[in-house]
C-alpha cells in the first residue's frame, strides 16, 4: 500500500471533530423515548429549585481551576456504562450544560449519544484487523493505540472548549484491561489528568454484585484502579431499577453484613473474600460511592455531588502531587511517556501501513468537520526543562513529543529485541 | 495426577508468548509439557497447541452471525458458555485420558468478566480438578506497569480480584523483564521482596499518599497475610527463569512428594489453621526468589 502525499500530509494529524453534533436534547436511554423536559431525571422532589442553585456553584467552581472537568466513564462489559453516558448527557442537557463527548470504543455500533470526538472517525476498526493482522481483541488496543499517538490534538481542542463546556465525557472501550492496563490508555488518562480536573467513574451492575465474591471482585478492582491512575474515584452501582441496591449499601458500610452474606452463600468460608472486604473497608470510607440507574434516572443528583467532591479531592490531594512529581522527576516521567509514545509510533509503523488506518476525510469519514491543526511551524523547541510555564509546555507537547520520538526511534532500534513489544499487537 | 497451569491476565502482558517459551523449554529439559490455546479471539501465537478452542468455534465466526448480532465481548462470552458447555465432548478427548505426570498449560483469555462476574473460568477448574488435575493459576502483569510501590499495590489487586473467585494457589508473573531497560529492572526488583509494607514505606510524601496510607497498609497487611505479593520475574531470553517458574509452579501444586503443601485457605476447606502451612511456604518462596537471577 503506497502512501499518497495527500496521505503524508494527514499523517500530521488530523483529529476529526463533529463541532456539529450537540445533544439536541432528545437524548433517554433506547427504553425510555420521552423528550429531555419530560425525563424522570431527579430523584428528589422540587428538584428545579436545588439544581439552579447547584447550576450556579458549578459554574463558580469552573472559574478557580483549569475546567473544563473530564469525567472518564470505565466499567467492565454489560456494567451500562454506555447507557450511564447517555442518561448523564441528557442531566447535563436539562441542567443547561452539555458536555463535549469523546468516544474512546473503535468496536462500538453506535453510541446513544452525540460524539464531538469519535475514535470511529479517526481510526477505521475493520482496517486495523487487516493491516495489522489482528483479531478483534487486539484491533481493539491498537485502535487505541493509533488514536493516542494523537492524543495531543485533543487535549488542544478541549483547552479550546474551556470556555463553552463544562463538562467532557470520555466512554472508554468495553473492555476494561485494554484501557487501564495500556500504555495507550495511560497516556491518555496521565495526559487529561495533568491539565484538567479528571474524575474516574469505575461503573458496575448492581444485578451481578448480588454474588458477594463478585461484589468484592470489583471493589477490588475499582481500588486497584485508585492505585493505578491516583485520579479521585466513584464506584457507581448501576442498574437500581432492576433491584433493590439496599444490599450493596449494606455491605459497603458494615462488614459483618457483607461476611455474613458471605458465609450464607459459599459451601465453605472464602477467608480471602473476607480479609480483603475487611482491607478494603478504609477504601469505602475515602472513596465516593453512588447508586444510579440509566435506565430511569435515579440517582443524578447524588452522582453529580459526588463530582464535584471529587474535583475539590482533584485540586488538593490529586494536582499537588503531580506538581511535587513535576519538580521532581518531571524530565524523567515525560521523556518516558515521550519515549513510548515514540516506541508506539515506531512500532505501529514497523508493524503494519498505520496511514492506511487512519480515515481520509472527503473519502471515508462521516460527517463532521475535519480540524486541522498547525504544530509543525512551532519555534518554541527549547522546552524541555522544568521550570516553563503551564502555557509553554502545553503549547509545545506535540512538538516535543514529535522531537522526541524521532530522537528515540533510533536508540531504540536496536533495543527492540524480540518482536514483543507488546504495544500494537495484542497477544493474549 | 496431572497437572494444569491456567494463565489469565490483560491482554497484550505477553501470556501467549510465555506459553510459547515454556513449551520450547520444556522440549529442551525433556518435561512433558503441552499447551492447550483456550481463547476463541486469539490471533497468533508460536506454540503447537495440543488443543485450540479455535477449532470449536471462533470469536469471528459468532460476530458475523446474523441472528445473534454480538460485538466482540459478547462473541467471546458466548464462545466460552459454548466451550464450558462442551468440556467433557471436546476438551477430554483432545488432551486424552489420565497419565500420570501430564502438564498442560491452558492459555485463556484476558477479559476479566470472566472471572470475576461469571463462574465459567471456576467450572472449569472444578472440571479439571475432577479429572484428577492439580490447578495453579499464574496471572501475568506487563512489568512496565510496575513501576513504583502503588502501580505494584495496583497490580496486586487485579490479580487478586481475579484470583479471588478462582479458588486456586497462584503466582503472579511479571513479565516483559527483558524489555526493560538496566536500571527498570533494578527498581523491579525491589517489588519481589515479600514485605509490602516496606514497599509502601518508601513512597514519598504526598497528600494522596497521606489521604490512603490506611487503606494502603490495610492492603498490605492482606497481600503479606497471604503471601500473595509474590512476583515472579520473566526474562524469556533466560532459562533460569523458566526453570524458576516451573519450580514454584511445581511447589505450589506439590508437584514434588515431600512438599509440605497446605497452600491456600480457600482450598481446603477443613483448614483452619492454613497460616501456618502458608508460611512454610512463603519461606520457601522467598528462598526461591533470592536464587532468582533478575541482574543481567
Amino acid at each position: 500500500m503506497d502512501v499518497k502525499p495527500e496521505q503524508e500530509k494527514m499523517d500530521i494529524g488530523e483529529i476529526v471533530e463533529n463541532v456539529d453534533a450537540k445533544p439536541t436534547g432528545t437524548e433517554s436511554p433506547e427504553n425510555v423515548k420521552v423528550k429531555v423536559e419530560d425525563t424522570p431525571g431527579s430523584n428528589t422532589s422540587g428538584a428545579s429549585a436545588a439544581t439552579a442553585s447547584s447550576s450556579e456553584e458549578w459554574m463558580e467552581d469552573d472559574g478557580d481551576h483549569n475546567g473544563p472537568i473530564v469525567i472518564i466513564m470505565v466499567g467492565m462489559a454489560a456494567s451500562g456504562k454506555t447507557s450511564l453516558t447517555q442518561r448523564i448527557t441528557s442531566e447535563l442537557m436539562r441542567r443547561g450544560t452539555p458536555p463535549y463527548i469523546i468516544n474512546l470504543d473503535p468496536a462500538c455500533l453506535d453510541p446513544p449519544y452525540p460524539v464531538n470526538i469519535d475514535i470511529r472517525d479517526v481510526v477505521k476498526y475493520k482496517k486495523v484487523m487487516e493491516v495489522y493482522n489482528l483479531g478483534p481483541n487486539g484491533a481493539i488496543v491498537t485502535s487505541l493505540n493509533l488514536f493516542s499517538t494523537k492524543f495531543d490534538e485533543v487535549i488542544n481542542i478541549i483547552k479550546q472548549k474551556r470556555k463553552t463546556h463544562q463538562y467532557v465525557l470520555i466512554d472508554t472501550p468495553g473492555q476494561i484491561e485494554v484501557f487501564m492496563w495500556s500504555a495507550s490508555g495511560s497516556i491518555i488518562t496521565e495526559s487529561l489528568a495533568a491539565l484538567f480536573p479528571t474524575v474516574m467513574i469505575y461503573v458496575t451492575d448492581l444485578i451481578s454484585n448480588v454474588n458477594p465474591i463478585t461484589f468484592i471482585s470489583n471493589m477490588t478492582y475499582a481500588c486497584s484502579m485508585l492505585y493505578k491512575s491516583k485520579l479521585p474515584l466513584i464506584v457507581t452501582l448501576n442498574k437500581c431499577d432492576a433491584i433493590d441496591p439496599t444490599f450493596a449499601k449494606e455491605w459497603i458500610t458494615d462488614f459483618d453484613a457483607f461476611d455474613s452474606a458471605l458465609q450464607s452463600r459459599e459451601e465453605y468460608t472464602s477467608n480471602l473474600a473476607s480479609s480483603l472486604a475487611l482491607g478494603l473497608e478504609e477504601f469505602y470510607n475515602k472513596i465516593e460511592h453512588v447508586v444510579v440507574s440509566a435506565y430511569d434516572g435515579f440517582g443524578m443528583d447524588d452522582f453529580f455531588n459526588a463530582v464535584q467532591k471529587s474535583v475539590k479531592e482533584y485540586e488538593t490531594v490529586f494536582r499537588p502531587m503531580y506538581e511535587k512529581l513535576i519538580q521532581e522527576k518531571k524530565e524523567k516521567s515525560l521523556k518516558k511517556q515521550k519515549q513510548q509514545l515514540g516506541k508506539l509510533k515506531k512500532d505501529l509503523r514497523a508493524d503494519g501501513d498505520a496511514d492506511s488506518c487512519f480515515v481520509v476525510p472527503g473519502r471515508d469519514a462521516g460527517t463532521g468537520m475535519t480540524l486541522r491543526l498547525d504544530n509543525e511551524d512551532d519555534s518554541s523547541t527549547d522546552d524541555e526543562d522544568a521550570n516553563v510555564k503551564e502555557e509553554n509546555e502545553e503549547e509545545s507537547f506535540s512538538q516535543v513529543l514529535n522531537k522526541e520520538a524521532n530522537r528515540r526511534s533510533e536508540k531504540y532500534s536496536d533495543d527492540q529485541g524480540q518482536g514483543s513489544s507488546g504495544a500494537p499487537s495484542s497477544k493474549t | 495426577m496431572r497437572f494444569a497451569q491456567i494463565v489469565m491476565g490483560p491482554a497484550g502482558t505477553g501470556k501467549s508468548t510465555y506459553c510459547s517459551y515454556l513449551e520450547k523449554h520444556a522440549q529442551v529439559t525433556n518435561r512433558a509439557i503441552r499447551v492447550v490455546n483456550l481463547d476463541p479471539a486469539a490471533e497468533k501465537f508460536e506454540y503447537e497447541p495440543l488443543a485450540d478452542v479455535r477449532n470449536l468455534i471462533q470469536v469471528e465466526d459468532v460476530m458475523e452471525d446474523e441472528e445473534l448480532k454480538l460485538g466482540p465481548n459478547g462473541a467471546l462470552l458466548y464462545c466460552m458458555n459454548y466451550l464450558m458447555d462442551n468440556l467433557e465432548s471436546w476438551l477430554l478427548p483432545e488432551i486424552g485420558e489420565e497419565y500420570d505426570g501430564d502438564y498442560i498449560i491452558f492459555d485463556c483469555p484476558g477479559q476479566i468478566e470472566l472471572y470475576t462476574h461469571m463462574d465459567l473460568m471456576k467450572r472449569f477448574v472444578k472440571q479439571l480438578e475432577q479429572w484428577s488435575f492439580r490447578v495453579c493459576g499464574i496471572f501475568a502483569i506487563d512489568a512496565h506497569f510496575l513501576t513504583d510501590g502503588t502501580k505494584f499495590i495496583a497490580g496486586s489487586l487485579v490479580a487478586l480480584s481475579t484470583m479471588v473467585n478462582l479458588e486456586i494457589p497462584h503466582m503472579n508473573l511479571l513479565t516483559k523483564m527483558d524489555l526493560l531497560s538496566k536500571s527498570d529492572r533494578k527498581n523491579i526488583e525491589r517489588f519481589l521482596e515479600p514485605d509490602a509494607h516496606d514497599l509502601l514505606q518508601e513512597e514519598a510524601e504526598t497528600p494522596w499518599n497521606a489521604k490512603f496510607l490506611k487503606l494502603s497498609e490495610a492492603l498490605g497487611k492482606v497481600l503479606d497475610d497471604y503471601s500473595l505479593v509474590k512476583f515472579v520475574p520473566l526474562d524469556i531470553r533466560k532459562s533460569s527463569n523458566m526453570e524458576n517458574i516451573l519450580l514454584i509452579a511445581d511447589m505450589v501444586m506439590g508437584v514434588s512428594e515431600d512438599a509440605d503443601v497446605k497452600v491456600k485457605d480457600f482450598e481446603e476447606p477443613e483448614n483452619e489453621e492454613e497460616s501456618e502451612g502458608g508460611r512454610d511456604l512463603d519461606r520457601e518462596f522467598t528462598n526461591y526468589l533470592e536464587g532468582l537471577n533478575v541482574r543481567d
